[in-house]
């Protein structure tokens, strides 16, 4: 079974505008979700868990119809973390975790506390006194009680400092030791994706220009440095994008369209999505 | 549901518990027309949870909970009536205990005329309240609120700016449950109306 199947997704705002977004995801796998901000990617999260409507398209969760009436309870094996936690500010950790504990069938208390004492979250501390990091920290104890089979994370490192988003990733990295276990994850820190993702999308300006797995693509893609005259010698399908410099240019080429004697370097995941956002090409 | 339910009560309890002290005068009065602001108080109660949610952005998490969206309204409903209910009993106890002390206003039809009369508002308030409030969020729905007091005010001092006495013989030709069945019969129309604006909200 796939975690996320979104087919030709499409989704209209007055000036802006998410395009035929297709992907899967596969059960037991990471996959990161890259773009600048306003790319489409917290839409794109809301698409996918039905809050709010689509124009075309069709999503399927842990092998539901997000739009049938049994997805309410697909919910239920499902963590989410939004951007900000969104949590009842007025209450403390304790009460949260009754109120989430009386919302979903298989939430487990003990779980719950053991991760606010890993994470060093005091339990009757109002959520307004809290951090931003404190806050998503938070919201992932939350997500991660209830033995959800899929996390959908938007932006849960966004603002926090290395030492707590390490300390997230970690979290993360525990959570998907399960074989049935999904996350996708939003970000524009690639580097943290990078770490931790089987599969990467890169969202630009509401289209999906590159969905794949993330080994395929770092081996795939390589960086050539050239003078700029030399660009011209490329064969124009094997370039993905350029970056010129005072002192010659880069581009970013697949690997088996060029020739082999090329002075060729492993791109980094950054890499791979600067060039393709930038999209200049020769 | 019943976290929604929980979610309030708690919130209710870390911000609200000022209202509730002056909602519990307003029901221990010897004057049904505190009452009536006790009973009203309810939406206003509805409201303040909905403008919590809504500043810590609890409203966006919602639809990704396994909650239906039909809980999420119905859960606002079932907290302004079960909280009329409860200030209602409140009152009447309130009222037992003047009546025994000096008997003020005896608890008697025309008693009951008149909390029926007030809850009736009450309902009918809520009723046309929450269909706004979960379509246009709680920025517009205060407007609203603001016109609905205005509208009750003026009908309050219509019928009770009168002595006791006129209210009495014009409220002689109703009877409590004439009130009530016309808050239930609101209600029962507001709860389809406020869900079709909630999902109408949520899909823009």
């Amino acid at each position: 079974m796939n975690a996320i199947e979104v087919r030709a997704l499409t989704k209209k705002y007055p000036g802006f505008e998410l395009r035929n977004v297709k992907f899967t995801l596969p059960e037991g796998c990471i996959m990161g979700l890259v773009g600048e901000n306003g790319a489409g990617k917290s839409t794109l999260i809301r698409l996918i868990m039905d809050a709010t409507a689509r124009d075309a398209g069709d999503v399927r969760v842990l092998g539901t119809d997000n739009k049938s009436p049994e997805f309410t309870k697909i919910r239920d094996d499902i963590g989410v973390v939004l951007d900000d936690a969104r949590l009842p500010e007025t209450l403390n950790a304790l009460k949260i975790g009754r109120v989430f504990g009386a919302t979903y069938s298989r939430w487990d208390n003990g779980v719950y506390l053991d991760y606010l004492k890993r994470l060093e979250l005091p339990e009757k501390k109002r959520v307004k006194d809290f951090s931003r990091g404190m806050k998503m920290k938070l919201a992932l104890a939350c997500a991660l009680s209830h033995d959800a089979k899929l996390l959908i994370l938007d932006e849960p490192t966004g603002g926090l400092d290395p030492v707590v988003r390490d300390e997230i990733l970690d979290i993360l990295e525990d959570f998907t030791r399960r074989e049935d276990r999904s996350v996708l994850i939003s970000s524009h820190i690639v580097s943290d994706l990078e770490k931790l993702c089987d599969y990467v999308a890169f969202l630009h300006r509401g289209e999906l220009l590159l969905f794949e797995e993330k080994d395929r693509l770092l081996e795939e893609y390589a960086i050539v440095k050239l003078p700029e005259e030399a660009l011209s010698d490329l064969p124009e399908e094997a370039v993905h994008g350029v970056r010129r410099g005072k002192y010659g240019a880069e581009a970013l080429v697949e690997r088996r369209s060029v020739r082999e004697d090329l002075p060729l370097e492993k791109p980094s995941l950054e890499d791979v999505i600067v060039f393709f956002a930038r999209g200049e090409k020769k | 549901m019943k976290g929604l339910i929980r979610k309030d009560l708690y919130v209710l309890r870390s911000i609200g518990w000022l209202f509730i002290l002056l909602d519990l005068f307003f029901c221990l009065v010897p004057d049904l027309r505190f009452y009536a602001f006790a009973a009203f108080y309810a939406v206003m109660l509805i409201l303040m949870l909905l403008q919590t949610d809504e500043q810590c952005k609890w409203d966006t998490l919602l639809p990704m909970l396994p909650v239906s969206r039909r809980q999420v309204v119905l859960e606002k409903y079932v907290f302004g009536w079960v909280y009329m209910a409860l200030t209602a009993v409140l009152a009447l106890l309130g009222q037992l205990i003047w009546q025994r002390i000096d008997g003020f206003m005896p608890v008697n039809g025309t008693y009951f005329t008149l909390l029926g009369m007030d809850l009736g508002v009450a309902l009918v308030s809520q009723a046309v309240m929450l269909p706004v409030l979960f379509r246009f969020g709680t920025a517009k729905g205060r407007l609203v609120l603001v016109m609905t007091v205005a509208i009750v005010t003026a009908i309050t001092v219509g019928l009770i700016g009168g002595s006791y006495e006129t209210l009495a013989v014009a409220l002689s030709h109703f009877r409590a449950w004439h009130f009530l069945l016309l808050g239930a019969a609101l209600s029962a129309l507001s709860v389809p109306v406020s869900l079709a604006g909630y999902k109408k909200r949520l899909m823009k």
